[in-house]
């Protein structure tokens, strides 16, 4: 156990164990207060005097100091295990606890509290105030047998508090330990304060409980403040049973939750694990539909989130192809005896199969998928276990895959060769495309295709605001002081560059009858700038009127409203030309705005959870003052996205996705291509084709013949263009070296195969080799290394064609260049 | 005469950390300090010594962690050492420790081994029977730059424009400070917390920080280092400082002030520190040589270039699968009722 003290220069500190705040010198007094006084005050009730008190941990001395200071207590003890904490309750903290320790009444042992309670007398009052688990080992203080072993130590009318975990951020591990306690024969009431310290952690809403042999409800907090014969320093006591308040549906979590016991030891799972998962029979039901599997992946470790779980998971399925499933399957078949019979049969068919041929891992997955589920969740928990693993700083470019959509752009599990073996550079999901080119091994693409999306919707972990993060939060300003200061944020409140936009009217009607490339009647309305407010994927945008915006490039972007698609230039504020209204592009930014709009309300949730009852600590923490700052930030940006939502409008029902673009043609966004001869061709509001050349535009079935292509359009075609030119050529890069590679690596294995070849000639068929550090029969590892070749040599396919793809394409842009830079 | 291979106790850990510390496919994350600070974080550590003529020549020092109902792996980051410029008796020495650790898998549970030395790609064929990990811990492309050059010679390779910040981020007066005191972590982790949100990668929680100051500073091993300009830090690093090498671990940098060029002025500060200390050489620590638009470390490599340097490749994370173990956890899964 790692402990820290942070001193501060203020005279203030705050203890950490295992880098868990314990407490902040600063509100410490509301967390004790609330965990110590309505257990007192209760227990007076019934008995006025010569109150016993137990105190479970707690060895800073702090809830001690409540109790001695508590009129009618006139015996505590306290245990604790750990000397170093209680060393400090005597010495550093001795001014905190009011030199509690010092006391007569007070009575410390060191010791584990289950030993000390073997032989124990009566109590009053007991506290439990132990750190929140963290190893399974730290459990045994929560468990069934614990709450029964107290229960008896407590006296009829005694009271038992304790310090519980947030209902706010782990409820059901909150709702476990209610039935827990229940379930050893005591009746228990939640109720919850707010501890600023803990929430500036990432702690959320701190729980407690108040169990008794008889019958308690929120009632009996009412006249607590009047019961009570000390004053407090930070608690309201006439507004804690506020905090016994819980919604219907928060109660119902109870239901669902199991009792914790020293034998099934599910509390840690429940902590770790906050929102109910699926099990692993039913993700073993739909082996290839990857959610319920990933969900059912059981987070192992205090540090993880579920997003870096499913995200590894992603990539140990993209590896696992390489494992040597016969030698696995045959392992397995060793130890059938302890399989269930049909679990048996399959395996027994499936080595049959693997006698005869290579083994494909979807094969397996087909055959066997209870087994297929078992071995992706032990090898993802066997990469999970390690807390390291999240934080992983691998580049995400191993040979031959650079990074999977799931991890491109905020990821750790960095090794990132993800889900999905079909190899190739999955871009990463842009909106504005072109990143994607049109081979068939690049995933992703241009924007509204291959369901990728920008790194934000699958980053969004929200903790920031939502209270819900697990990792402690210095938060920053987020929505506090980024958001209307006239930079542009995204989902975190992380204020991003912001452009503005100058352009005709917009939403409301069709406006743009007037483009540069048909002309048209004059729009009616003078031009407006417009100033990015919300960003919501890398390159997709909410203006401050509701607008979405898709960025192609410095100058070029799409402006999407009101059911039309228009392609714009910041050099002139009327639309180049109306675009086909894609259905697939509006259902996409529907999507995205959907996310993000979810994420905010989510985040409004918790502020507004948080400020019903966190008013009257206002006193204490200006912060708070912030936090209303922030939600009246995050309601304006809620409402905004629902006008974005509005305006976006629907493309006619008619409208149908376009097809993807032949193989030797490029999309540069969604609807416009890069044909094999140089030309440009977009697709208009009609659904006509319109193909330039940089020089003259033909304009599909109207107006066949060609005319002067308008400058303006050139030149937004030319900004795309030079956009494409470096990511083409880090593209060319990256695959030329790996091509490198592959090749040297494929000499050493044809080299390895002379050597096995030569050496099984000059030796009997059972000569055993070198293969890597085992030592295996020589036509063995003849067949293995030739097994390595052919995949090598598909790489290298692979690499080749991609290169000669990418070249040709970055030689065409290049040429090409000179020819569209004629626009103004 | 053989190689053998032992468990090494703590006598052993000066000599461990001088071979560690000077041997180029090794690192930091092989030392005793780092450890230590791994087991504070909840693993287990263990450390295979090779001999040979009874002379310690390589080893591993590897970490496992145990959690209810799973198995993981041995993990050896930068590491193993091994004679690596011997195949044939790295493909000795790699076997003996492959061996030893599947042994002690049988007692302790694991599923495999995983090793990360710094070795150019590709895998070497002493690794044919070892399976591509799905996690690389460490970067596979980084960018170093080498501390034997004075400062005349090491701005002359930098990039001009690099040079022309460094000198921009002296004339504004930033200055650098430098501590290895717990309380200040607390000043770090905002800066790097803030960074960690703004370039979208996930972020050690502060914990992990308080563990690894309280293992690494009292050694000299890890050190911070801020910006300062006008009473505001703008910038802060965390640095371990190993051997021949120092490396740039975490960073953070505020958004506001990024005209006077602070972490210009921290990594120059750094590497004088790093200098005066015996290491030869700075890494730092994850790069995209290609200019990938979604590269992992695409925000901050066009940054890292100013400084000039030489890119290093790896060849990653390597897996040897003990595939009885795999199996019994397997059927293991498999049998239990549900």
């Amino acid at each position: 156990m790692s402990l820290y003290l942070d001193e501060r220069d203020d005279g203030s500190c705050a203890l950490y164990l295992d880098g868990d705040l314990q407490f902040d010198s600063r509100d410490e007094a509301l967390y004790h207060e609330s965990l110590a006084l309505p257990a007192l005050c209760l227990a007076r009730r019934a008995r006025p005097t010569g109150l016993r008190v137990l105190i479970c941990g707690g060895g800073d001395g702090l809830a001690l100091r409540e109790c001695l200071r508590f009129p009618g207590v006139v015996h505590a003890d306290l245990v604790d295990y750990d000397p170093e904490v209680v060393e400090l309750g005597r010495t550093r903290f001795a001014a905190l606890n009011a030199d509690a320790f010092e006391d007569t009444r007070a009575h410390v042992h060191i010791a584990d509290a289950w030993d000390f309670l073997k032989s124990a007398d009566p109590y009053d009052v007991v506290l439990c105030d132990f750190t929140v688990p963290r190893r399974a080992e730290d459990t045994r203080v929560f468990a069934q047998e614990w709450y029964a072993r107290l229960a008896e130590v407590l006296t009829p009318d005694g009271l038992l508090a304790l310090n519980a975990v947030s209902p706010q951020r782990v409820p059901e591990a909150f709702w476990c330990l209610r039935k827990t306690v229940r379930a050893a024969g005591l009746s228990a009431l939640p109720y919850r304060a707010c501890i600023p310290s803990f929430r500036a952690h990432g702690y959320g809403a701190w729980g407690f409980l108040l169990a008794s042999h008889s019958p308690l409800n929120a009632s009996l907090l009412h006249d607590l403040d009047e019961d009570c014969p000390v004053s407090t320093r930070q608690t309201d006591l006439s507004r804690l049973w506020r905090g016994a308040r819980f919604s219907r549906a928060e109660r119902r979590l109870e239901q669902q939750v199991p009792v914790h016991t020293l034998q099934n030891g599910c509390l840690l799972p429940l902590l770790l694990n906050p929102g109910l998962a699926p099990s692993e029979q039913e993700a073993a039901q739909h082996p290839y539909d990857l959610n319920p599997l990933l969900r059912a992946i059981p987070i192992l470790h205090p540090y993880h989130t579920r997003l870096m779980v499913e995200t590894l998971a992603k990539q140990v399925i993209g590896t696992m192809s390489a494992l040597d499933l016969r030698r696995l399957v045959e392992a397995v078949l060793r130890r059938a005896a302890a399989l269930p019979q049909e679990v048996r049969t399959e395996l027994t068919r499936l080595r049959e199969f693997l006698s005869l041929s290579p083994m494909q891992l979807q094969v397996f997955g087909a055959w066997c998928g209870r087994l297929f589920v078992a071995l992706v969740l032990l090898m993802t928990l066997a990469n999970a276990i390690a807390p390291d693993n999240a934080f992983a700083k691998g580049s995400g470019a191993g040979a031959g895959a650079h990074g999977s959509s799931a991890s491109v752009g905020h990821s750790s599990f960095g090794g990132g060769r993800g889900f999905g073996t079909g190899g190739g550079r999955a871009s990463g999901g842009s909106f504005s495309g072109a990143r994607g080119f049109s081979s068939s091994s690049r995933a992703g693409g241009s924007f509204g295709r291959g369901g990728s999306f920008s790194s934000s919707r699958s980053f969004g972990h929200g903790s920031v605001f939502s209270g819900h993060g697990d990792a402690p939060h210095f938060t920053g300003s987020g929505f506090r002081s980024s958001y209307g200061s006239g930079h542009a944020v995204d989902l975190e409140g992380v204020p991003r560059s912001s452009r503005s936009f100058f352009y005709c009217g917009s939403g409301g009607g069709h406006i743009h009858t007037y483009t540069v490339v048909h002309g048209g009647t004059a729009p009616a309305m003078a031009p407006q700038t417009h100033q990015s407010l919300f960003v919501a994927a890398k390159d997709m945008l909410v203006l401050d009127n509701g607008d979405v915006i898709i960025t192609l490039s410095d100058t070029a972007y799409l402006l999407v409203t009101n059911g039309t698609v228009a392609l714009m230039s910041d050099k002139n504020p009327d639309p180049l030309l109306l675009l086909y209204p894609d259905p697939t592009l509006f259902q996409n930014i529907r999507q995205q705005l959907e996310d993000q709009g979810l994420g905010v309300e989510q985040a409004i949730t918790a502020r507004q959870d948080w400020l019903s009852w966190v008013g009257w600590t206002s006193a204490l923490l200006p912060a708070v003052g912030e936090d209303r700052k922030e939600l009246t930030n995050l309601q304006d940006l809620d409402r905004r996205l629902h006008t974005a939502f509005d305006r976006l409008g629907n493309p006619p029902a008619s409208a149908a996705a376009t097809p993807p673009p032949a193989a030797d043609e490029v999309e540069l966004f969604l609807g416009c291509r890069l044909l094999a001869n140089g030309d440009i061709t977009i697709r208009d509001d009609r659904g006509e084709w319109l193909t330039t050349d940089g020089a003259t535009l033909t304009t599909g079935q109207t107006h066949p013949a060609p005319r002067p292509s308008p400058p303006l359009l050139t030149a937004a075609l030319y900004s795309i263009l030079v956009k494409l030119d470096p990511d083409t050529t880090a593209a060319l890069a990256s695959d030329r070296h790996d091509l490198q590679l592959s090749e040297t690596d494929l000499r050493a294995l044809q080299q390895d195969l002379n050597d096995y070849q030569l050496l099984q000639r000059q030796n009997d068929s059972s000569y055993e080799v070198d293969y890597g550090t085992e030592q295996i029969p020589a036509s063995d590892a003849i067949s293995r290394t030739q097994k390595d070749i052919d995949q090598n040599l598909q790489e290298t396919k692979r690499l080749q064609d991609d290169i000669t793809h990418l070249t040709l394409l970055q030689e065409r842009i290049q040429a090409l260049q000179p020819r569209y830079k004629t626009g103004p | 005469m053989g190689q053998e291979i032992q468990e090494l106790g703590p006598e052993w850990d000066a000599r461990w950390d001088a071979l560690a510390g000077q041997t180029a496919e090794s690192g930091f994350m092989q030392s005793t300090a780092w450890a230590a600070f791994k087991r504070s974080e909840g693993y287990t550590t263990r450390r295979y010594g090779l001999f040979e003529e009874e002379a310690l020549t390589g080893g591993a020092s590897l970490l496992s962690y145990s959690a209810p109902g799973s198995e993981g792996f041995f993990l050896c980051p930068e590491g193993p050492l091994m004679p690596w410029h011997d195949p044939p008796k790295a493909r000795e020495g790699l076997r003996l420790l492959a061996r030893a650790v599947e042994q002690q898998a049988e007692q302790s549970g694991g599923l495999g081994l995983r090793i990360e030395p710094h070795l150019p790609p590709p895998r070497p064929s002493l690794m044919r029977n070892w399976t591509r990990a799905p996690i690389d811990l460490n970067p596979i492309h980084s960018l170093m730059l080498d501390l034997t050059l004075s400062d005349a010679e090491f701005r002359a390779q930098m990039r001009p424009k690099g040079r022309y910040n460094l000198g921009l981020a002296h004339r504004h007066g930033v200055t650098v400070i430098r501590s290895q005191a717990m309380h200040d972590l607390t000043r770090f982790y905002p800066l790097f917390e803030e960074t960690a949100r703004r370039q979208r990668f996930f972020a050690e929680p502060f914990g992990f920080f308080l563990n690894l100051g309280a293992a690494l500073f009292p050694s000299g091993q890890a050190e911070l280092f801020f910006a300062e300009w006008q009473g505001e830090t703008l910038a802060a690093i965390l640095v371990i400082l190993f051997g021949r090498r120092a490396t740039y671990l975490y960073g953070g940098s505020s958004a506001r002030q990024r005209q006077v060029m602070p972490t210009y002025a921290l990594h120059w500060a750094v590497m004088q520190a790093a200098r005066a200390q015996g290491c030869r050489e700075y890494d730092l620590y994850g790069y995209d040589p290609f200019g990938l638009p979604e590269h992992l470390y695409a925000g901050f490599s066009q940054f890292k270039r100013q400084f000039g340097g030489r890119r290093i490749d790896n060849i990653g994370a390597w897996d040897l699968l003990f595939y009885e173990r795999l199996a019994a956890s397997l059927v293991e899964r498999l049998a239990a009722p549900g």
